[in-house]
């Protein structure tokens, strides 16, 4: 191991940046990605792309927008409360000015795809409001919900009869995290501790973590951190080319997922 | 104190009281495992019609085991009536040439025919009558009926030693030697009979019983 502080750089990795380069293709969610884009050749309203929270769906559709990259594919990453701000920034991001939305949109030949995500959090009115932009056949949409009793009932509400296609993403298993943590380490030229992400160590942080992978980053931020600290105060204490399982579990224990 | 140098002792703590489960739980293992060890000698023996599933009919042996005449005086020198005299005898073996001639009456006025034996053992069903059953059977040749009372005998006492003895005859006599030596071999697995281990090696190494 290198006289460089290899676990402070491990540690910013981990940090979300969000950036569709960021993504990391595990065999879960290349299936989606690859459904999806080959969805945009085809007639739809609505695609609906669901799982539970941090499973990567937000990433998924960051990459899907970014890999088809076409002016006509509108992405919206973040949740609107009011209708009113809805029309105001979709004005905004496809005409670069506020105007009457649906006046411009009658006048305009183009079919327009917008990526939404967080939809469970858009209020009612607003929900009804992407339903008649549907209607128009001047819009279609892929959605991106939380998977949970409300937004099923939700999705039946105002989807059920107008959706193409629903897609749903589930968490990594061992084996995908392991991948997914050895990916994301290589691709900031970490091979060293790419490594020493083992069959064991990743089966012991999907226990902690289930698989969710907002909660995996978070985790191994904490273990970097946690590293970091006793690799610059007492460098006797890591000596190892392997990551211990004791600094795993300490960092369980450090974020609550572990009772001690 | 670092807050990360806190989290190490509880993990030292967390490690400490993991590994002290452990020894607890194989400590358990380990005491149940010694009682239930120490419990299998108490295990009554299986009984004996668990053998009996097939009696072969075919390949009858021509034994050369004297045991035959053996049991002859066994059942001769063996009053029916009391069941502590009747074993105390059955291990004497007093050659017929040296019995003195007033026993002859004795012994004659005694012995029972396999008809009265059946009647008895009708009226009165006991371990003892079931084993001079067998014998009387096992006497006159007819080995599937003495394995049959063998086994009736054996219900009575699983660890009753001539039933399984006479059990274990009748099968090889049936030429059935391997039902004879588990037979035997179950028997030893719980006692340490000289008789049984007799048998047994003189079935194994098909010689003469002495």
């Amino acid at each position: 191991m290198s006289n460089e502080n290899i676990y402070k750089r491990a540690k910013e990795l981990f940090f979300e940046k969000n950036s569709p380069t960021d993504f990391i293709a595990i065999d879960s969610n290349i299936i989606h990605l690859e459904a999806l884009k080959s969805s945009m050749s085809n007639r739809f309203k609505f695609i609906l792309l669901t799982g539970e929270p941090g499973v990567g769906k937000s990433m998924l559709l960051k990459r899907a927008h970014y890999e088809i990259a076409d002016e006509d594919i509108v992405l919206i990453d973040y949740p609107f409360l009011s209708l009113h701000d809805f029309q105001q920034t979709l004005s905004h991001k496809l005409f670069a000015k506020e105007s009457n939305l649906l006046e411009k949109i009658k006048s305009s030949s183009k079919i327009y795809t917008l990526f939404l995500d967080e939809v469970q959090l858009y209020p009612d009115e607003l929900l009804e409001y992407l339903r008649l932009l549907s209607d128009t056949q001047k819009f279609r949409f892929v959605l991106t919900f939380h998977t949970d009793k409300d937004s099923e009932k939700l999705q039946q509400k105002h989807f059920a009869t107008r959706t193409y296609k629903m897609l749903h993403m589930n968490p990594p298993n061992p084996k995908e995290l392991q991948i997914y943590l050895q990916k994301k380490l290589l691709h900031a030229s970490l091979p060293e501790l790419a490594r020493t992400i083992d069959k064991k160590r990743a089966k012991l942080i999907h226990h902690f973590t289930q698989g969710n992978l907002r909660q995996t980053d978070k985790f191994l931020i904490t273990l970097f951190d946690i590293m970091d600290y006793f690799y610059t105060n007492h460098p006797t204490k890591i000596n190892t080319n392997k990551i211990p399982i004791k600094y795993i579990e300490m960092s369980a224990i450090h974020l609550g997922l572990l009772d001690a | 104190m670092h807050e990360y140098e806190l989290v190490e002792k509880r993990w030292r703590r967390y490690r400490y009281k993991r590994v002290l489960m452990k020894v607890v739980f194989i400590g358990i293992v380990a005491i149940l495992l010694f009682i239930l060890y120490s419990l299998l000698p108490q295990i009554p023996l299986p009984s004996l019609p668990f053998l009996t599933s097939k009696l072969s009919q075919q390949n009858y042996l021509a034994p050369s085991l004297d045991f035959e005449k053996h049991l002859k005086k066994y059942v001769i020198h063996t009053p029916p009536q009391t069941k502590t005299s009747y074993a105390k005898k059955s291990e004497k073996e007093i050659p017929k040439e040296s019995a003195p001639k007033n026993r002859k009456f004795l012994i004659s006025a005694q012995k029972l025919t396999l008809t009265q034996m059946l009647d008895k053992y009708k009226k009165a069903p006991s371990i003892d009558l079931a084993i001079m059953i067998a014998n009387e059977y096992f006497q006159q040749k007819k080995y599937k009926q003495a394995m049959e009372w063998a086994i009736k005998a054996n219900s009575f006492d699983t660890e009753n030693e001539k039933s399984w003895i006479i059990y274990a005859k009748s099968a090889y006599k049936l030429g059935d030697k391997n039902k004879a030596v588990n037979a035997l071999k179950i028997y030893l697995y719980k006692h340490k009979s000289p008789q049984v281990k007799k048998l047994l090696t003189q079935i194994l190494q098909q010689e003469g019983v002495q």
